[in-house]
Parts: C-alpha cells; sequence; structure tokens
C-alpha cells in the first residue's frame, strides 16, 4: 500500500510541476502577476511534494531491516 | 515494456492540425496564439499524463517511476525555449536587447511612484509639440483658452531600494524645452540606466491650434481636440484621437487599438497592430499595415485605401462603414470605384455604386447593389456567391461556377444553362455588365426584398454611436 502511493506520488511529481509551470508562465503572458514574481513557487511547490514522498515512504524501509541484534543466530 | 502513453499521439495530431489550418485559414495568425497560448500545451500535456497515472494506479498497473521522463524534460524545455523567444519576437520591439532577461530582473523589484514638478512655458498659437522618446501614458488635450504648454503627471519608478527610486526619480525631472519653433516635452527616462525602468504618465495642456509628434517606447497617446497635425511614432502604443484638425500619421510596431474620431486632415496608418477604428475623416485614409483584430471603419469622405497582407481595399467615398474582423469583410454604403482583394475572407457588401471589382481565392460572397446596379465584376476561386438585385434593375449577367449549383431566383430574363462542365446564368435587360465567376461553390441570383434596399444600414452593422457633426454624405 505504502509502496503503492509512494511510487504514485513520485509519478505524479513531474505532470504536477509542468502543469505549474505552464500556469505560471500563462499568468505572466496574461498579465496576472509576473514569471520574474511567482517563480519561486515551483521551488515550493517541488520542496512540497518531495515532502508528501517522504511522509509516505517513512515507514516502509523500516520492517526489512529487522532488529539489529536480536533474532540472529 | 513500454507502456502506451496518449501524448505522443496527441502532439503528432496537434502538430498536423496547426500545419492544416495554416494551410485552410491562412489569415489566422497562428504565429501569434502559438506565442501567446504554448504554456497550455506544458498545462494540458501534465493534466494528461496525472490523468493517466491515476487511471494507472486505480487499475493497479504498473506505474513509471517518474511521471515525465528525462527525455520529456527536454522536451519542454525545448518548447519553452521555442515559446518564449516566440512570444518575446512578438512582443518587444528588439530581442537583441535582452529585454526578456532583463524584464524577469525588473520585475522583481518594487513600484516607487511620484508627482511630477508641473512644468508651464508660453507657447505661440500654432505650436509644435514634440513628446520625446518615452515610456507610459501620454494624455494631450488642446483648449482654446491656453497660450502655454502645460504639462503635469506622476512617475513610476521600479527598483529594488527606496533610495534608488530616490535618485532615479530626482535624475528624472519633467522638462519644456524651446528649441526653434518647437517645444520639446522631456521626461529624461534616458538618463537612468536601462536596468531601472521608469513610467510616467502625462497630462499635457496645449493652445488648441498646436500640432504634435510623439515618440514613445512603451504607453497610450490620447489627444483630443488640436487643430495642428498629428504624428505618433511608438514601438507598442494604444493610440485615440478626437477632433483632430490636421493630419494624424501613425507608425506602430506593436498596438491594442488606433482610434481617431473626427480627423480633418488625411490619415495615414503603418505598422503592425490589432484593433482600427476610424470614424468621420475628411481626409483620405491610407493604411499600410497588419492589423489583426477588429478594424471598424465609418464615414469616410475621401478614398479610403487599404493595404496589408491579407486584404486590400480600396473605395472613393465611404458614407456607410466597413467592418473587418477574422476572416470576414461587410460593408454597406459605400461609393465606388470599389476594389477589394482578398486571400481568403467572407465577403458581404451591400449598397454601393460605380463599379465592383473583387478578386477572392478563397470565400463566400454576397453582395447586394442598391437600387441602380453598378458595373460588377467578381472572381472566386472557391467560394459561394449569392446576388440580390432590386426588381426591374438594368444588367446584363453572366456567372458562371465550373464545379458547383445554380440557382436562379429571379427569374426572367434571367436563364440557367447547365453544361457537363459546370453551370452558368446569363440573360438581362441591356445595362451594366456583370460578371461573376467561381470555380468551385453555388451560384444563386435572387431579387432583393423590399428591406434590403432600405439602405444604409443592413441589420447586422453596429450603428455607430454620435452622429457626425457636419454632413458629409454628399
Amino acid at each position: 500500500m505504502n509502496a503503492d502511493s509512494y511510487s504514485l506520488i513520485q509519478a505524479v511529481r513531474g505532470p504536477i510541476m509542468l502543469i505549474a509551470l505552464g500556469t505560471l508562465v500563462a499568468m505572466d503572458y496574461f498579465g496576472v502577476r509576473g514569471f520574474g514574481q511567482t517563480w519561486p513557487i515551483l521551488i515550493i511547490l517541488f520542496g512540497v511534494l518531495k515532502l508528501i514522498e517522504k511522509a509516505v515512504a517513512r515507514p516502509t524501509p523500516l520492517p526489512p531491516m529487522g532488529p539489529p541484534g536480536g533474532n540472529a543466530i | 515494456m513500454k507502456r502506451g502513453s496518449v501524448i505522443g499521439p496527441l502532439i503528432l495530431i496537434g502538430i498536423g492540425a496547426l500545419f492544416l489550418m495554416r494551410n485552410v485559414w491562412p489569415e489566422i495568425p497562428l504565429v501569434d496564439i502559438i506565442a501567446k497560448y504554448w504554456p497550455f500545451v506544458l498545462i494540458a500535456w501534465g493534466g494528461l499524463r496525472l490523468i493517466e497515472i491515476l487511471m494507472w494506479a486505480i487499475l493497479s498497473k504498473p506505474i513509471p517511476r517518474n511521471g515525465i521522463s528525462g527525455g520529456e524534460w527536454i522536451m519542454v524545455f525545448l518548447i519553452c525555449i521555442v515559446g518564449g523567444t516566440m512570444y518575446t519576437a512578438r512582443h518587444y520591439a528588439s530581442w537583441a536587447t535582452g529585454r526578456a532577461w532583463h524584464d524577469v530582473v525588473i520585475g522583481m523589484g518594487d513600484n516607487y511612484d511620484y508627482t511630477l514638478n508641473p512644468v508651464e512655458k508660453p507657447c505661440a498659437k500654432n505650436c509644435r509639440i514634440l513628446i520625446e522618446n518615452f515610456r507610459g501614458n501620454a494624455k494631450i488635450t488642446g483648449s482654446k483658452e491656453a497660450t502655454t504648454v502645460n504639462a503635469s503627471g506622476r512617475e513610476s519608478v521600479r527598483s529594488f531600494q527606496q533610495e534608488d527610486a530616490d535618485k532615479t526619480n530626482k535624475e528624472t525631472p519633467l522638462e519644456l524645452i524651446q528649441q526653434g519653433d518647437q517645444m520639446i516635452v522631456r521626461t529624461n527616462q534616458d538618463r537612468v540606466s536601462d536596468r531601472t525602468r521608469v513610467t510616467a504618465e502625462l497630462e499635457i495642456t496645449v493652445p488648441i491650434g498646436s500640432s504634435i509628434e510623439g515618440h514613445g517606447r512603451m504607453g497610450d497617446f490620447d489627444i483630443q481636440t488640436v487643430n495642428g497635425s498629428v504624428d505618433i511614432n511608438s514601438d507598442n502604443a494604444g493610440v485615440r484621437l478626437e477632433s483632430i484638425g490636421g493630419d494624424v500619421r501613425v507608425d506602430l510596431r506593436k498596438s491594442d487599438i488606433i482610434r481617431a474620431v473626427g480627423v480633418k486632415g488625411s490619415v495615414d496608418l503603418k505598422g503592425r497592430g490589432q484593433d482600427v477604428e476610424l470614424q468621420n475623416i475628411d481626409g483620405q485614409v491610407t493604411v499600410a499595415g497588419t492589423y489583426t483584430g477588429q478594424v471598424q471603419l465609418s464615414n469616410l469622405a475621401k478614398p479610403l485605401r487599404w493595404e496589408d497582407t491579407q486584404i486590400s481595399v480600396n473605395v472613393e467615398k465611404l458614407p456607410g462603414q466597413i467592418h473587418m474582423g477574422l476572416g470576414e469583410f461587410t460593408a454597406s454604403n459605400l461609393i465606388g470605384p470599389v476594389r477589394v482583394n482578398a486571400r481568403s475572407r467572407d465577403i458581404q457588401i451591400s449598397d454601393f455604386t460605380q463599379a465592383l471589382d473583387l478578386t477572392l481565392e478563397r470565400g463566400n460572397i454576397e453582395l447586394r447593389p442598391g437600387k441602380t446596379v453598378p458595373k460588377i465584376e467578381v472572381h472566386t476561386r472557391s467560394g459561394d456567391v449569392e446576388l440580390a438585385l432590386a426588381e426591374g434593375s438594368r444588367f446584363d449577367l453572366k456567372a458562371s461556377t465550373d464545379r458547383g449549383e445554380v440557382h436562379n431566383d429571379f427569374g426572367d430574363p434571367l436563364r440557367v444553362d447547365e453544361s457537363s462542365h459546370g453551370a452558368t446564368i446569363v440573360g438581362g435587360s441591356g445595362g451594366p455588365e456583370l460578371r461573376l465567376e467561381t470555380g468551385r461553390g453555388a451560384l444563386t441570383v435572387r431579387k432583393a426584398s423590399a428591406d434590403e434596399l432600405s439602405f444604409p444600414n443592413p441589420p447586422s452593422q453596429p450603428s455607430s454611436p454620435d452622429a457626425p457633426k457636419a454632413p458629409i454624405r454628399q
């Protein structure tokens, strides 16, 4: 489940960045806000998506590692 | 395993459709459209891919590791470069000045506003006023009482720091300089470096007899009630003129609108732009340029010469009006000889005199001459032709289509001749020659109804708001 949503978030990141990029450029062209002002949104968005990715991914890698020295024979 | 995405085929379809559009409707300013709307391709691409991935997730198909692969990002990068370059080339006078990047840098500062110190200087009755190269809007009004030139306004400086802006404001005072018989309005914007953007909003009052010459880089000119000539030259401007006594010359690299209402002299337009609106012009109107928006011409007392890449129009006098939009041309109440030459247009002309010479490559034609039928010569390679004639009018008609149907709804004395190669309608009662030719399309000759003959305005035309002061109709 987690692995699934992890890869989903990861896959979705590209398209979302692309939509954001297109929207910001279009906003510039239509005089809403200049791209010169709005470009940091792209960085923030990338950061947020990475964060979500991490939040979803964290539990997954833990179980396979197993306890450090318990049941080893 | 290569998963099938719909994006690739869609891009191919899109490119094909664009080329097809260019071939079928050459008058659509495709380059302008692409230059402005390409970001939506990115949005659509992202949106479609998002939907795809969600679908795959719901259908429990394997999801790709990256939503957009490295190669695709390179493609996006290329689209951005090409689209951005096209946009810049369309929207700025010179890309070579690097204005695009300059705008990004300048765009990051803040706006600081200042009031410019008003200036005033006496000027003779026939004062010549030169507004020097500046960025911003100017409103110029002629006044009967005024014996001086009076300029005031506001200035806006874009800068990162207040001190820089203050300094810039000090360096760019508004000045009036007498030079020979010329009064120069100077904003001194060229004193500051190109990295700071200064714009001004000027209000200038001048004696009514003045003539105006304006040079601008970007911004509108709004000129009212001057009896001299007006000469505007700008990289990017909207120009609005009202009650001008002399000749008008407007030369723009780009404009959203050129409007002139009530000009006693001639009007001469050059360059590129969108909308054009000319009304109540007493002198000759000459237009040589590319105007892609809505064009509305009405009440022109002298000849009209319109030449652009898509259409050329010659009319001796225009008591009525002409409207040109994307792919259409509607005109009513023209005094000829009228000559129209266009690549691809739907043409509708009603109530014209003297003679009509109409040549089209493609487009439907609808003609409704007035009660007396003038000489008409029409050629189109492809398109329907419809001619409505008043009952009992005298003419000598020969109309032919190489491929298409003919309809004779006029009746006698016209007769239809359908041979293996096309068809013709021939006949008449002696009178002006009417020659209609279409390569492919239907041909209709019918009787004009009573309300079609009650001119001047066909119902589809918007009526002009204010009546001309002097009756110009001959």
